[in-house]
């Protein structure tokens, strides 16, 4: 019995969080990193960048590895009180705020970062290529197509507008139909011009809910041999040409010199950058099946190429 | 004779019987074709210190089918300078494929030897250059702001220590390391990054692509003129036939579709074998 107290005495003073960082006594803390879920590889790639390149010592929570009830996670980020939480995804982001919102947080790896409320010290580095960089890499790979189609929703329609204007400055013409005038992807789909040369698939919630729609479309595409540009590897097994996403060991890398920046005192000119970093993957198949020209050169910047 | 002397004779003869078989069976494994051809397996190591790519996986499946038609070759990209040079040490039936600036700096110490130098729009040679935008832009100026660059830091900071002309302060740019050379462009012009270390003719990409971004770019400075991709091989490996016929069929490449377009993965459009002045020049 009295052993058994003696266990129970020693675990009560057991640290209550499961942190890779040296536990030295003497080690000033400098940034806490949370990891909505370490086990992706997104997101394990995004934390690896991160960790090369900052030089300050860094500790590690991983949301999805360790039941982390509220109670211990508000315990634990009270007691380090972090002077920078760099956060991997929504979930972590919302528990930094939650806790630490007074100090200065980094997030990446957020789909739709706009969705999420900000405190005035929190930086990142955004999940959606910028819409230049996308426009910029359509025309370095397939110089010959001017006339791209899109359908978009309420969420995106502001978007659309901007997008097609900074096109055009690139000689492209995007041709656009939002889908709740037509009442569905599909209509919408169906009203855009007969001659455009490619389909650009954006990442609007109403498109891609609309599942069925959205089977339909990439289905007509495909049997009138028109290309479509994506942002998700998912729709290149659907049959997608080009899939512009984010690279992210670069996301990694740019948090890690936000957090380098506000470590030294000085703020980012940027409150959330675009990210730096492309990576391009190119259906071949796709390509050759449809006779479209590419620019072999642009090959150098593809990172898979389906076969 | 005893028993003895019998029963020891026996056990004498079942040892040598035993040691004879195992022998046997070990030289008939090692013989065997799996055996053989994977000790007659040329690996191709790939490790760029100049572009930041990343895509190991898909580049291995895709230059693996591309060589096995030809014969037992394997491809293998590195991610890392060490790992790259391990491999080199461990394995002396290989040939290496890696950037001008790597082979000056690891040609003695693994005694290699250089086949062949790519070729880009006719040229084997290119200088890397730094680009900015913006009234301020100027040397000075990159000195203390963000560098966007493919490659590896190592790489890169060698490249400004060229430029900039004094180590210290190269080692203390703030470089933002990208995929490509065109992500190091585009981040200038989104203004994460405000100078772009690049190669020469990814300025006259951006001419095509981005005109308008193109007319905002200046070149603060170039860097030294250096010798595209080096494809190399240990000195222990000079006149071995197998080799010489791997060469030859990375020499071809650009002969054939298939082979033009998988080099044009590396940003060449063929290759040069290498005379005694460019040795000179690569080893100088």
């Amino acid at each position: 019995m009295k052993i058994l107290r003696l266990v129970w005495v020693f675990c009560c003073f057991l640290p209550l969080h499961d942190v890779s960082a040296a536990d030295s006594p003497g080690n000033k803390i400098g940034i806490l990193l949370i990891n909505s879920d370490a086990s992706l590889d997104k997101y394990k790639l995004v934390q690896e960048a991160f960790l090369e390149r900052t030089p300050y010592p860094v500790r590690e929570i991983d949301l999805g590895a360790r039941q982390w009830g509220t109670r211990r996670l508000e315990n634990f980020l009270y007691d380090e009180y972090p002077d920078i939480t760099y956060c991997i995804g929504s979930k972590a982001y919302l528990t930094a705020k939650k806790y630490v919102r007074e100090k200065y947080i980094v997030f990446s790896s957020v789909l739709n970062w706009l969705r999420i409320p900000l405190t005035p010290n929190t930086y990142g580095a955004s999940n959606e290529l910028h819409e230049d960089m996308q426009l910029m890499l359509f025309r370095y790979i397939f110089p010959d197509i001017g006339k791209i189609g899109m359908i978009y929703g309420k969420y995106t329609a502001r978007w659309f507008e901007k997008v097609r204007k900074k096109a055009k400055e690139m000689e492209i013409n995007i041709m656009g139909q939002n889908i709740s005038e037509t009442g569905g992807s599909f209509s919408a789909f169906g009203k855009l011009p007969k001659d455009i040369a490619a389909f650009w698939l954006i990442s609007d919630p109403d498109i891609t809910l609309d599942k069925k729609g959205l089977a339909k479309i990439l289905k007509t595409c495909d049997a009138k041999k028109i290309p479509v540009f994506s942002y998700h590897d998912a729709f290149a097994r659907l049959g997608a040409v080009l899939i512009l996403s984010v690279d992210d060991s670069t996301i990694g890398r740019q948090a890690a010199a936000i957090a380098m920046k506000l470590g030294s005192g000085k703020r980012p000119g940027q409150k959330v950058q675009p990210p730096a970093g492309s990576h391009i993957i190119l259906n071949m198949k796709k390509v050759k099946s449809y006779g479209i020209s590419y620019n072999e050169d642009a090959l150098e910047a593809v990172n898979t190429i389906i076969e | 004779m005893k028993h003895t002397d019998i029963f020891c004779r026996v056990v004498m003869l079942r040892r040598i019987l035993i040691s004879v078989l195992f022998f046997s069976h070990s030289l008939f494994l090692s013989l065997s074709p799996a055996a053989l051809a994977e000790s007659d397996k040329i690996v191709i190591y790939f490790y760029s210190s100049e572009s930041g790519i990343s895509n190991f996986k898909s580049l291995k499946t895709e230059f693996d089918t591309y060589f096995s038609t030809f014969g037992p070759y394997e491809f293998q990209p590195v991610k890392k300078q060490h790992d790259f040079e391990n491999s080199v040490k461990e394995r002396k039936q290989c040939l290496l494929l890696m950037s001008s600036w790597h082979y000056n700096k690891i040609y003695e110490t693994y005694l290699l030897q250089p086949a062949l130098v790519g070729v880009r729009k006719g040229k084997t040679c290119q200088k890397r250059i730094l680009v900015g935008k913006g009234v301020s832009a100027g040397i000075e100026d990159a000195k203390t702001e963000t560098i966007a660059s493919a490659g590896s830091i190592t790489h890169n900071r060698v490249a400004l220590t060229g430029i900039f002309g004094e180590k210290d302060i190269a080692d203390k740019a703030e470089i933002l390391t990208v995929p490509k050379d065109i992500d190091a462009l585009m981040t200038v012009g989104l203004g994460m990054a405000q100078y772009a270390l690049v190669a020469e003719n990814s300025v006259d990409q951006l001419k095509m692509v981005n005109p308008m971004l193109y007319k905002d770019m200046e070149i603060i400075a170039e860097g030294k003129e250096s010798m595209l991709m080096i494809l190399a091989f240990p000195e222990s490996m000079e006149g071995s036939k197998s080799m010489t016929e791997l060469i030859r069929i990375i020499h071809d490449m650009p002969l054939t579709t298939d082979g033009r377009k998988k080099i044009k993965r590396f940003g060449l459009d063929g290759w040069k074998r290498i005379d005694s002045p460019e040795k000179l020049k690569l080893e100088g």
